[in-house]
């Protein structure tokens, strides 16, 4: 990230702190906990003000939030070996490489960061497979992965993730998927394999692109209110940050990581029951 | 977590991903013996031979992960960096590191999964691992590798029971290749088994595979499933005695339509 962007994003940390702190899906809920509004629609529980910290996981997300290059482009690996050793205390359950695309014939930077950092290397295709280069995001953890699991719902957006058993206040099998939004029926898509209880126990985290941003909130909120969505950027980028989980997670905050050039987000999910 | 794999299919018709024409595939198999002891455990001779015949896909067994006997060593790391391929690891704890079945994939592969089967009556427990390609073509296919149970037929057989009944479970149409070490001579129980109903031997009739140097018996195999939809149009087990106690097996595979 060029200096102009890093302090840009810093900039932006307070309004993204607390435009993740609320839920961007309007909760149609009536806060009587019988799970529907007085019209009926279904509903989901407010998020507790107080966050059970036993109970918080983070996943790193580096981006540039654009789809114009991999992010390893300008950089090397070993930036990103070097962050993640860096790491303490409680460690992120995932980290998350957008644009780390797979070039047939070479070395994927996760197998390299992996190696080093004697981590699992896993790789989410964006796109239909390509002879020479196919766009993704990469995933390294730590953790012993159960499942890489997938779907390639209606509208071609990808979705894969893995399942890894997270250590909360018990340990939590859960899932952390990513995908990459350029349209409507991409997220429709997506929102489908939620809502239709494919999917019951874990989170989103990708990149949406920003011209939809506003179009999607409103699906949201008008077709998968019992959903919690959250989406963040920087103005500059044609990218914006996407999460999407189920009611029993809340995204508790993002910070803005710039260290080093190696842009990236910090996501805080809190596994509420 | 509920798996998706019953509505995988679905997607991937309506993405017109699903196989509608002619798979074609170049898979190697390769039994490294003892986490590649005969090659003093070490990746380039391994990747080397890879390098040689460039296949899209490579199912080992016996690698070991970070073991005692490895000194540590991260065999399938480093051959993924040899030859620039994504692996995929499906392992037991083995001492303080791990051992079991690993697939290198030329393409990305966007879902995985292993099982480890407990046999009564063997010695360990045994992962098979599996992937699902979407080739650049538009096809998709499985890939399994696989290191079957041996302290008796009783238990090659149990173990491909088990495998067949959590390959099936949720998806029998996308074409499957099970490729790796059966611990079962050809025309024995287990192999008959095998290719009863779901599996096609694609190397029938091909050559021995153990041991490497003067090879007496065929234990590595390359099925296919669905049966009789498969051919091969170059099948060669590769003699390398000096890498393992198995033969290697090269096979370039098609899978035709209806």
């Amino acid at each position: 990230m060029r200096l102009k962007e890093y302090m840009t994003a810093i900039l932006l940390v307070g309004s993204i702190t607390a435009g993740c702190q609320g839920n961007v899906t309007p909760d149609n809920g009536d806060g009587n906990g019988n799970g529907e509004t007085p019209d009926g629609q279904p509903s989901i529980p407010d998020i507790p003000e107080e966050t059970d910290e036993r109970n918080v996981f983070t996943v790193d997300f580096f981006t540039d939030l654009r789809d114009d290059r991999s992010y390893f482009a300008d950089r090397d690996h070993d930036m990103a070996v070097n962050h993640i050793k860096s790491q303490s205390g409680n460690l992120p359950a995932a980290y998350l490489f957008d644009r780390s695309d797979f070039v047939t014939g070479q070395p994927n930077p996760m197998v390299l960061i992996a190696y080093e950092t004697g981590y699992h290397p896993f790789f989410v295709q964006t796109e239909k497979t390509s002879e020479t280069a196919t766009k993704g995001t990469g995933i390294v953890t730590a953790y012993s992965v159960s499942d890489f699991d997938s779907a390639i719902p209606a509208g071609m957006a990808f979705m894969s993730g893995i399942t890894i058993p997270v250590q909360l206040s018990t340990i939590q099998n859960t899932g952390i998927y990513t995908t990459t939004l350029d349209s409507t029926e991409q997220f429709e898509g997506i929102a489908s394999l939620w809502t239709g209880k494919r999917l019951n126990d874990g989170v989103t985290v990708g990149k949406i692109e920003s011209g939809i941003k506003d179009d999607v909130a409103d699906m949201a909120a008008a077709r998968y209110p019992t959903l919690r969505l959250f989406m963040a950027g920087i103005e500059e980028t044609d990218y914006d940050l996407f999460v999407l989980c189920p009611a029993a997670f809340a995204c508790r905050n993002f910070e803005v990581w710039g260290n080093e050039g190696l842009p990236c987000y910090r996501v805080y999910f809190e596994k509420l029951f | 977590m509920k798996r998706i794999t019953s509505i995988l299919a679905a997607f991937l018709l309506m993405a017109g991903m699903a196989a509608a024409q002619e798979i074609s595939l170049r898979v190697m198999s390769m039994n490294i013996r003892m986490g590649g002891e005969y090659a003093d455990y070490k990746s380039a001779p391994f990747s080397e031979l890879i390098r040689e015949f460039d296949p899209d896909i490579v199912c080992c067994q016996e690698v070991d992960y970070k073991s005692a006997r490895n000194g540590g060593y991260d065999w399938l790391g480093n051959v993924a960096m040899e030859t620039g391929m994504f692996p995929y690891y499906a392992s037991r704890p083995y001492g303080s590191g791990e051992f079991g079945v690993a697939i290198l994939s030329r393409y990305p592969f966007f879902k995985a999964e292993k099982i480890i089967s407990e046999i009564e009556g063997e010695n360990e427990d045994r992962p098979t691992g599996w992937i699902y390609i979407n080739l650049p073509d538009g096809n998709t296919v499985r890939v399994a590798s696989v290191h079957l149970a041996l302290q008796s037929s009783q238990n090659t057989t149990r173990h491909i029971a088990d495998i067949n009944s959590s390959l099936f479970a949720e998806d029998e149409a996308t074409p499957c290749l099970l490729v790796g070490d059966f611990n079962a001579d050809e025309g024995s129980g287990p192999i008959d088994y095998a290719t009863m109903k779901r599996w096609q031997d694609i190397g029938k009739g091909t050559g021995k595979t153990i041991p490497a140097d003067k090879p007496t018996r065929r234990l590595d195999y390359v099925m296919g499933y669905p049966k009789g939809k498969w051919s091969s149009t170059d099948y060669k087990v590769i003699s390398r005695p000096d890498l393992s106690d198995h033969c290697f097996i090269v096979a370039d595979v098609v899978c035709s339509p209806d």
